[in-house]
């Protein structure tokens, strides 16, 4: 016996011994019974259709289930959309309405009569062509700059008459400018 | 009743029917017709409006949402109810949102208008958040601003402005314009030529540059420093306490009147230069500093 054999009948010997259950045969033997009856079970031959009929049952379920759903989003989603779009055209569209109405007015107040004394205005033009030196002092020159100020905001007034028509606001503007070169025309008058 | 007696009576009654009918016959029955456009923008700290009218009567109030809330109506008046309405179509706006700027504006498409057209006018109906900034042209129309707590720009031009209740600021150029103003509280920067300026119950600092214009300004409780420069322009100041102001008054080719109570100290009084100084007692005192040439100073003191 060589070295090698020695030391494995050795080894064999300080392994642990074990006592087996009281059981175990007898559930040897069931297991063995068990696999002799499921053996003698009889055959069946699965019928050649039976495949295709799960397979269509089965994909169709799930087609149907698929087809629905996504038809449930996309509704939805052109709800939403819908929704949305309406909601924003309501908050970014204005709200228009026409209406319609009647009042009384006096036209004859509304008469444009503040041009008939404008020959007055001409006539200092007039006069300090004529005679340049009566003009030449600085509160002449003065007074004509501020007239000549009043007389581009009558024009400016008189043009907002053009396009939006003659009203009493516009009327009243030219009512004050009016009293304010009257009063310039007096000062340079007695200048002159 | 004596048959004379009635007469007279009946013929008096038959005198004034016809003056009466006469009056009537004198109006016209005008068709106005009226575009309504009304638009709601909700709001953000940044938010500013701009408003640009033409010949419109402009209402900028605050109220309590967070929205700009903006009603624009656009008015043709004409005795012919068709003509009115083609008419309005020569007028046109802008009603339009661009980052933190809300733009409003109106006019006419063109710049002539030929005979017998319609009388057109704006009208704009603006409530905001109090803290919105606003910024306002309005030339040829009326300015009405209510309750706001936001910085305030003002540029008018042939109208009127009414302001109430403005805290905050103002920036404002205007001319040939009555501009009143009540409760207004802040820093006030304000440009006026050939206008009328009437300020009540003003408290903050006020710095105000007039030329051919009447400034009356009503002091209110906590007005710090007053600042007027004005040429040819009259200025009356009310309500003044002798005990928290000192003044710093020149007016040349002008008169001064002052409380006569008060100590002022005339460095100069001749027929064209009057410069005045008042200084409180109280160690601590704001500063009201005039500056006239060819205008009359009144000041009245606190009653």
């Amino acid at each position: 016996m060589d070295m090698s054999e020695r030391y494995l009948q050795q080894a064999i010997r300080q392994l642990p011994t074990h006592a087996p259950s009281h059981q175990l045969w007898a559930r040897i033997e069931v297991d063995l019974e068990l696999g002799e009856a499921i053996q003698e079970l009889p055959t069946y031959t699965p019928s050649e259709d039976l495949w295709s009929r799960i397979e269509d049952e089965l994909p169709q379920q799930a087609k149907v289930r698929t087809i629905g759903s996504r038809w449930w989003q996309a509704a939805a989603a052109i709800a939403i959309l819908l929704v949305a779009t309406f909601w924003w055209q309501q908050s970014s569209t204005p709200q228009i309405e026409i209406l319609s109405d009647e009042m009384t007015e006096n036209p004859a107040l509304l008469v444009a009569d503040w041009n008939e004394d404008e020959a007055a205005f001409a006539r200092i033009s007039e006069l300090c062509a004529q005679h340049p030196f009566w003009c030449e002092t600085a509160t002449v020159q003065e007074l004509k700059e501020e007239l000549e100020e009043l007389s581009t905001a009558r024009g400016a007034v008189l043009q907002q008459m053009q396009k939006y028509g003659t009203q009493a606001r516009l009327v009243h503007q030219v009512k004050h400018i009016e009293q304010e070169r009257s009063q310039v025309l007096q000062a340079l008058v007695q200048e002159i | 009743m004596s048959k004379a007696v009635l007469i007279g009576w009946i013929g008096c009654m038959l005198a004034t029917l016809t003056v009466v009918g006469q009056g009537e016959d004198d109006q016209q029955r005008l068709q106005v017709i009226t575009k309504r456009i009304t638009k709601t923008f909700p709001y953000s700290d940044g938010f500013e409006v701009n408003l640009e009218g033409e010949n419109a009567e402009v209402l900028v109030e605050s109220w309590g949402k967070k929205e700009i809330y903006v009603q624009i109506e656009l008015i043709a008046k004409h005795p012919d109810k068709a003509q009115a309405t083609k008419d309005l179509e020569r007028m046109a706006y802008l009603l339009d949102r661009a980052k933190n700027n809300i733009y409003i504006r109106n006019y006419v498409q063109e710049s002539e208008k030929t005979d017998n057209t319609a009388v057109l006018e704006a009208r704009y109906i603006i409530r905001l958040p109090e803290s919105c900034p606003v910024y306002i042209k309005n030339q040829f129309g009326e300015t009405d601003v209510r309750n706001l707590t936001s910085q305030l720009r003002i540029f008018n031009e042939f109208g009127n402005v009414d302001l109430f209740n403005i805290t905050g600021g103002m920036e404002m150029r205007t001319k040939f314009s009555e501009v009143r103003g009540a409760q207004l509280v802040g820093d006030f920067d304000i440009f006026a030529r050939r206008s009328q300026l009437d300020f009540r119950d003003v408290v903050g600092n006020y710095n105000i540059t007039a030329e051919y214009s009447t400034l009356n300004l009503w002091a209110g409780e906590g007005l710090i420093d007053l600042n007027i420069d004005a040429k040819k322009t009259d200025v009356q100041l009310f309500n003044i306490d002798p005990k928290t102001h000192q003044h710093q008054l020149v007016v040349q080719h002008g008169n001064v009147v002052v409380p006569n109570a008060w100590q002022f100290e005339f460095e100069e009084d001749t027929p064209y230069i009057k410069k005045l100084t008042f200084q409180p007692n109280s160690e601590y005192f704001a500063t009201i500093t005039v500056n006239i040439s060819f205008g009359d100073l009144k000041i009245e003191r606190k009653q």
